[in-house]
């Protein structure tokens, strides 16, 4: 996006913005199949820490997935103050780095690319997760630097954790992931949401990033319900007035989530 | 010619009949008295006209005449009060029993006469021309600004107020207009005394506290029938579809046409609620668009569920007018006119509610609904403060600096003036709050610090956020301006609590604002006076103004430079850097006032290769010379070796084609050298 419009969004809009940076993981483990008809092929692969069998047709995690995040912009959109005030971001974790996908913007400059760029997610490589939270919480703090220079109130911003996995990029990264976020949760400065995909993932990794509420894992593939449920509580805080305490939904919770 | 005393003895006739004349305690109580009384029978009599004396004041005057000790209590430094009340008394009564003066007593009026005159001059300020003799310049200027008030309703009579000078005349209490000492800014509403009793709730003295629920056996939901009452009359109404849910309950349209009613969830059916509605039914609260409880909702067995109200039809503020691309979706035709009237529109429900004792306490945009300007609603009206009944709710951008981070108590009229102040700030630069601005701590802090960053005058931050704002503060008139300024930042005139606008000054700075732009005097000034969002500031009188010669907007002459203005000259042509591929911009300043061409390389690339990489030593003048990063890169593109001489030896050996002749030269240039030269 070019420099002009980012001042433009940030100036013109005066609603309070919600940040939100959905960090998420598409290592290799994410292209697991978890339902549709399938084939096995009879390959066996090793990656990203283990044996796969190799199959044809079916659904995989990520698919699941990106439709989640397409369901998320959806109804961001289809809510009237959400819309002007929810900014979203999205780092992956894959491979041996984790990726910017889609920058800060308001939701509607987003459009054009999102769908494309969500739809393009494939699941490859390792989990350089404590990577990619450094590189959500350094995004969060340039936009949140950006409310600041422009005189644009804000609300803390959220970092949306998912992952199936366990981190295996540098432990070095991870630990100063974990820092910084617990530094900034300890104050409110950051709410942070992990979330665990299936049974294979560190939920002991997961709430070391979370000091303030335990981390919540999937009820199976239920990331519409998730998703629908991060998007209310989104239209819900763009509603209050920052500086107010917002109460999460948490019976709506049971709908995608559990201990 | 006529002397004084003739001019001043025609004034008082034409008092005498054309107004209704009355009398306070203080001008009983004067050197001039006895001789104004001389003066002004013989014109009573002619006239068959009649002082008017409220009966507060002949209680205090025979107060004062009957208990020395009382005098002295009140007045110490008039020896003479009690011998001078004495005799006002038998004034009044010798008038009385003449007729020429009539007492006016109504036991509602309460014991303060100052109140009782306002009371009396807003209730018959439509019937009468209304003099006050009175020495008391406050109450001459509250009287007098009655009559300022209302001077847009057609049918009010003229209100003046008058003093007995030493020769028994009356004389202007004020010098002129300007030397008024009416406040500056009215923080209490004086004329909330005109409210009938009926309508008005007490003052609260302490928050009252009731704990725990009442039995509730069943909460009655759509189709079915619940009764309404209020004081005797008992109606059975049919709850129709839900409307709506909320955290307290729901509501529902009833059979009855434009009325629904407020159900609660059961845990929030409590006793407080209860006496909190019944208190707020003894009262007649009837302003159009204001939703407030109009009879208890009792479902089978009689026990309370709820309330009935009117419907309110029309968006909420924050998803509306506070957002400018909502605003622009459902108000297209909407203009400055608009905003302004949508302001005056909601003052005057504010200052009805005010009158009344009745404090909003939550003021936000989510509970304020907008039609149209005209037609505006406010719901959630049961958790407005009434008396000791709190309204235990607020949103911290609407709190004042002085209730901040504490849990909200009673509240005060100066506390919900922030509030209101707030709120219309934020319709005049929709959305955006008073104390948003650049490198600013935060909206809370920020108010906590009275951090206010729009400029008045010469007296400015320099942190006004970016975007349209300045330009939405800029064409604001200056009152409102001073307002807000006054209000908002930390050593104003209006900062403090009891300092701050009330809803009656805003509505008088609001009701000007609008009658200059319907008008037309401000958009002859200036064609974007009527722009919600202007793209410039306020034109200036005392400036030239000139178009920019690239975006044709107008700017004062005076920060044009060569016909262009600074955010043309910042801007231009987006290019890329040939070195590392940045985005490069060439600005109009280069471009047309420094007029050169553009850099090919960005600064920091410029700087890199002009950065030193190493130092060798020469090998003709065994000086030591540098080779910068982009000279390295020369040679290395283009497949040389780094230089061994330095570049003046290298210069000279271009130039000296016998230290050319240790290198190699090819046969054929060689026999052509030689023959050159003349060997």
């Amino acid at each position: 996006m070019n420099d002009l419009l980012r001042k433009e969004d940030l100036e013109i809009n005066p609603t309070p913005r919600v940040p939100i940076c959905l960090c998420l993981d598409v290592s290799s483990s994410m292209g697991r199949i978890v339902g549709g008809d399938v084939r096995d092929t009879g390959r066996r692969e090793f990656r990203d820490g283990q044996w796969w069998n190799i199959v044809e047709g079916g659904v995989t995690a990520i698919q699941e997935m990106i439709g989640g995040v397409q369901l998320f912009y959806d109804n961001l959109l289809d809510d009237d103050v959400a819309r002007y005030s929810a900014e979203v971001c999205v780092v992956t974790f894959g491979g041996t780095a984790p990726k910017l996908i889609i920058d800060f913007a308001n939701l509607d400059r987003q459009e054009g690319e999102r769908q494309q760029k969500i739809s393009g997610l494939t699941a490859n490589g390792g989990t350089p997760m404590g990577e990619a939270v450094n590189m959500a919480l350094d995004c969060l703090e340039a936009r949140k630097k950006d409310y600041k220079d422009k005189g644009v109130d804000y609300y803390q911003p959220w970092l949306v954790l998912m992952t199936d996995g366990e981190p295996n990029g540098s432990a070095s990264e991870l630990q100063r992931a974990i820092d910084r976020t617990n530094d900034l949760a300890k104050v409110r400065k950051l709410t942070v949401f992990p979330i665990g995909i299936g049974d294979e993932a560190d939920m002991n990794c997961l709430a070391k990033f979370s000091p303030r509420r335990p981390p919540l894992r999937l009820k199976g593939m239920n990331f519409k319900e998730f998703f629908e449920w991060l998007s209310r509580s989104v239209s819900r805080t763009s509603q209050s007035m920052p500086g107010d305490t917002v109460k999460l939904d948490l019976d709506g919770i049971k709908k995608w989530g559990e201990l | 010619m006529k002397n004084r005393q003739e001019i001043q003895t025609e004034f008082l006739e034409t008092c005498v009949r054309d107004f209704k004349i009355f009398i306070d305690t203080s001008s009983f109580l004067e050197d001039g008295t006895d001789k104004f009384f001389q003066n002004i029978v013989p014109i009573l009599e002619r006239h068959r006209k009649a002082l008017i004396v409220p009966l507060s004041v002949c209680n205090e005057l025979k107060k004062l005449a009957e208990d020395p000790a009382y005098c002295r209590k009140k007045y110490q430094n008039n020896p003479n009060l009690n011998r001078m009340a004495i005799n006002a008394f038998k004034t009044i009564m010798r008038l009385r029993n003449a007729n020429l003066l009539e007492v006016y007593g109504d036991p509602d009026d309460g014991n303060f006469a100052d109140n009782v005159f306002l009371h009396v001059f807003t209730k018959k300020r439509m019937q009468y021309n209304l003099l006050l003799v009175t020495q008391d310049r406050a109450l001459a200027s509250a009287a007098m600004n009655l009559g300022k008030d209302t001077g847009a309703v057609r049918g009010v009579k003229r209100i003046l107020a008058q003093r007995i000078n030493r020769y028994g005349f009356l004389q202007k209490i004020f010098d002129n207009r300007d030397n008024q000492p009416a406040p500056h800014v009215e923080t209490v509403e004086t004329s909330s005394w005109d409210i009938p009793l009926n309508e008005r709730f007490a003052f609260a003295k302490e928050i009252v506290r009731i704990e725990g629920l009442l039995p509730v056996s069943s909460v009655p939901t759509a189709g079915e029938t619940v009764t309404a009452v209020r004081n005797n009359d008992r109606k059975q109404i049919r709850l129709l579809e839900e409307l709506g849910a909320g955290g307290e309950g729901s509501v529902y349209k009833t059979n009855v046409d434009g009325i629904v009613a407020k159900i609660y969830k059961p845990e929030k059916i409590t006793q407080l609620r209860y006496e909190k509605i019944k208190l707020m039914l003894t009262k007649d609260i009837d302003c159009p668009g204001v939703c407030f409880p109009l009879a208890l909702v009792l479902n089978q067995r009689d026990e309370f569920v709820g309330y009935i109200m009117r419907a309110a039809k029309g968006r909420d503020l924050g998803k509306s007018v506070f957002m400018p691309m909502l605003l622009k979706k459902y108000f297209p035709a909407w203009t400055r006119k608009d905003t302004v009237r949508l302001c005056v529109t909601i003052l005057q429900k504010f200052k009805y509610l005010h009158d009344r004792n009745v404090i909003l306490g939550d003021i936000n945009p989510y509970n304020i609904l907008v039609v149209s300007p005209e037609e505006v609603y406010f719901v959630d009206t049961d958790s407005y403060q009434v008396e000791g009944f709190v309204c235990p709710v607020g949103m911290p951008l609407f709190t004042a600096p002085e209730l901040q981070k504490k849990t909200y108590g009673l509240r005060t009229l100066g506390n919900e003036n922030f509030a209101v102040a707030t709120l219309l700030f934020m319709i005049m630069h929709p959305g955006k709050p008073p104390y948003a601005m650049q490198d600013g701590e935060g909206i809370i802090e920020n108010i906590i610090k009275g951090d206010f960053s729009y400029p008045l005058g010469e007296r400015k931050t320099g942190k006004v956020p970016m975007g349209p704002w300045r330009f939405c503060w800029s064409h604001l008139t200056y009152k409102i301006k001073e307002a807000f300024y006054e209000t908002f930042w930390r050593d104003g005139m209006y900062h403090a609590e009891k300092k701050r606008p009330s809803t009656g000054h805003w509505l008088r700075l609001f009701n000007d604002y609008l009658n200059l732009l319907e008008s037309g005097k401000m958009s002859a000034q200036d064609e974007e006076t009527l722009l919600i969002f202007p793209t410039r500031f306020k034109r200036d009188k005392n400036k030239t103004y000139a178009k920019c010669k690239l975006c044709g907007k107008e700017y004062d002459e005076e920060s044009l430079e060569q016909g262009i203005c600074r955010t043309c000259l910042n801007d231009g042509q987006k290019y890329h850097c040939e070195r590392c591929g940045c985005e490069m911009i060439y600005t109009n300043y280069q471009k047309y006032i420094r007029k050169i061409e553009r850099y090919k390389i960005c600064r920091e690339c410029y700087e890199e290769i002009n950065t030193i990489c190493e130092k060798r030593k020469c090998k003709d003048c065994r000086r030591k010379f540098e080779i910068t990063f982009g000279e390295k890169e020369f040679y290395e593109k283009n497949g040389l070796s780094l230089p061994t001489r330095c570049k003046e030896c290298r210069e000279k050996l271009k130039n000296n084609p016998k230290r050319q002749s240790h290198q190699h030269i090819p046969e054929k240039q060689f026999w052509k050298l030689i023959k050159n030269k003349g060997y």
